[in-house]
């Protein structure tokens, strides 16, 4: 293997990371994954609020079954 | 809910925070004077936790305090059997009701509206998180799963394909599932996310709250400012002004420590502060500002700074610097990660053409 020394490969690091130019979220892209987020996060609270629900939906209450 | 290990270090940090404050022997009153309020006002979050530990308790307290002095005053007035037993039990509160009644019966009126300005205001003063934290916990765990999602699907893909034609060449598996740009950009933009879920109030404009990453050489400078959120609003900035050592951004740099600027109008006034003005078209926008540095050691001290901008004055406050650090900590771990696979790309690149 061809060695880099530190600067030779921190100057290439930066190179190929600002060549990176491809297009970023536009406002409305960020405004849906925002509310999608923010539902996420309601859902969330809502379910840690009712542990027994939690559990029936991640079936560890199937072993009463077996 | 995980319970938070008292040994982490941000509980280490908030234990030694919580330390009294002893005044310097050669003070002056004023300075005594802050210490014993700053004293008093920790006893009191102290306090403050035991009741959030026992609310049933806090609760009680909370009616007996809004109650009990209304209670008492007007009783004093309208009852002669009270008014009595006062008099004979405690005959200096007994004196103070007689000196003004009318006074005390306006206070009895208004105490409950007292009682709760006063706590709204001693609890913006003892938070030890900024308002909205209490979803931070989920935003956090919510975001790096989608960051780790891409990633997620990038290796299935490789596995599928792996399954179909077999695994060929390691080293062109190892550059299709790893790209580096691709996830610090969405690295980058889930950091915009957890910001506009915690930060943004309720009908603010997206545009209000600005994300970026500058991208810093090994001499500190700053190259370029990269995957700035949203996309709409160009920095405007021009480089050699991000590169004076006064603003934000070098100041981050050169003090490896995050910065937060709660109001950049205030900052800009204060010739050695850690910020200066950095587009003119701009000058009279006011707003709050975090630099927080992210240090890649292997090859350089400080690499990236993460920049987020929210244009409305007091957002960000310097006393909750490390609830800032909890959530751009573990994005700025993954930056880091992504960094040392572009760099090990790169040398498997050297390795192919040299």
């Amino acid at each position: 293997m061809t060695a880099l020394d530190k600067d030779q490969l921190l100057e290439r690091m930066v190179t190929r990371l600002l060549a990176d130019d491809s297009d970023t979220a536009s406002t409305r892209v960020l405004a849906e994954k925002s509310e999608k987020i923010q539902r996420d996060v309601r859902s969330f609270n809502k379910a840690m609020a009712q542990p027994s629900t939690a559990i029936k939906a991640s079936g560890t209450t199937d072993f009463k079954r077996s | 809910m995980v319970k938070k290990s008292k040994n982490t270090p941000s509980a280490k940090k908030n234990r030694q925070e919580k330390k009294p404050i002893t005044a310097p022997a050669n003070n002056a009153a004023m300075s005594w004077m802050k210490t014993i309020g700053r004293n008093w006002l920790m006893s009191l979050g102290t306090f403050r936790h035991f009741l959030w530990r026992h609310k049933t308790l806090y609760s009680m307290m909370w009616a007996l305090i809004l109650g009990a002095p209304p209670f008492l005053i007007v009783n004093y007035f309208s009852l002669d059997a009270v008014s009595a037993s006062i008099k004979e039990n405690w005959p200096v509160v007994a004196a103070i009701l007689d000196a003004d009644p009318i006074k005390w019966l306006l206070l009895a009126v208004l105490w409950a509206w007292v009682c709760n300005r006063l706590r709204r205001f001693l609890s913006s003063k003892l938070n030890n998180a900024p308002s909205g934290w209490e979803n931070a916990a989920p935003v956090l765990l919510r975001l790096l799963g989608s960051v780790v999602g891409g990633k997620e699907q990038r290796f299935q893909k490789a596995l599928i394909s792996a399954g179909n034609t077999g695994f060929a060449d390691p080293s062109a598996v190892f550059s299709e599932i790893t790209q580096p740009e691709l996830q610090m950009r969405e690295i980058m933009q889930n950091v915009y996310l957890a910001f506009d879920a915690l930060v943004r109030q309720p009908g603010h404009p997206h545009t209000k709250l600005k994300v970026n990453l500058a991208v810093i050489n090994k001499d500190g400078q700053v190259l370029k400012i990269m995957y700035h959120y949203p996309n709409d609003c160009p920095v405007r900035s021009p480089m050699s002004e991000l590169n004076k050592p006064q603003s934000a951004i070098k100041t981050a740099v050169r003090t490896k420590r995050i910065q937060i600027v709660e109001s950049m109008l205030d900052a800009a006034e204060n010739p050695n502060g850690n910020f200066i003005v950095t587009d003119q078209a701009r000058e009279d926008e006011d707003g709050s500002l975090i630099c927080y540095p992210v240090p890649f050691k292997p090859i350089s001290d400080v690499a990236f700074v993460i920049s987020v901008c929210y244009l409305e004055r007091g957002t960000f406050k310097n006393r909750f610097a490390n609830s800032y650090t909890e959530i751009l900590e573990p994005f700025a771990l993954r930056l880091r990660l992504e960094y040392s696979l572009l760099g090990l790309k790169e040398m498997m690149r050297n390795d192919r053409t040299g």
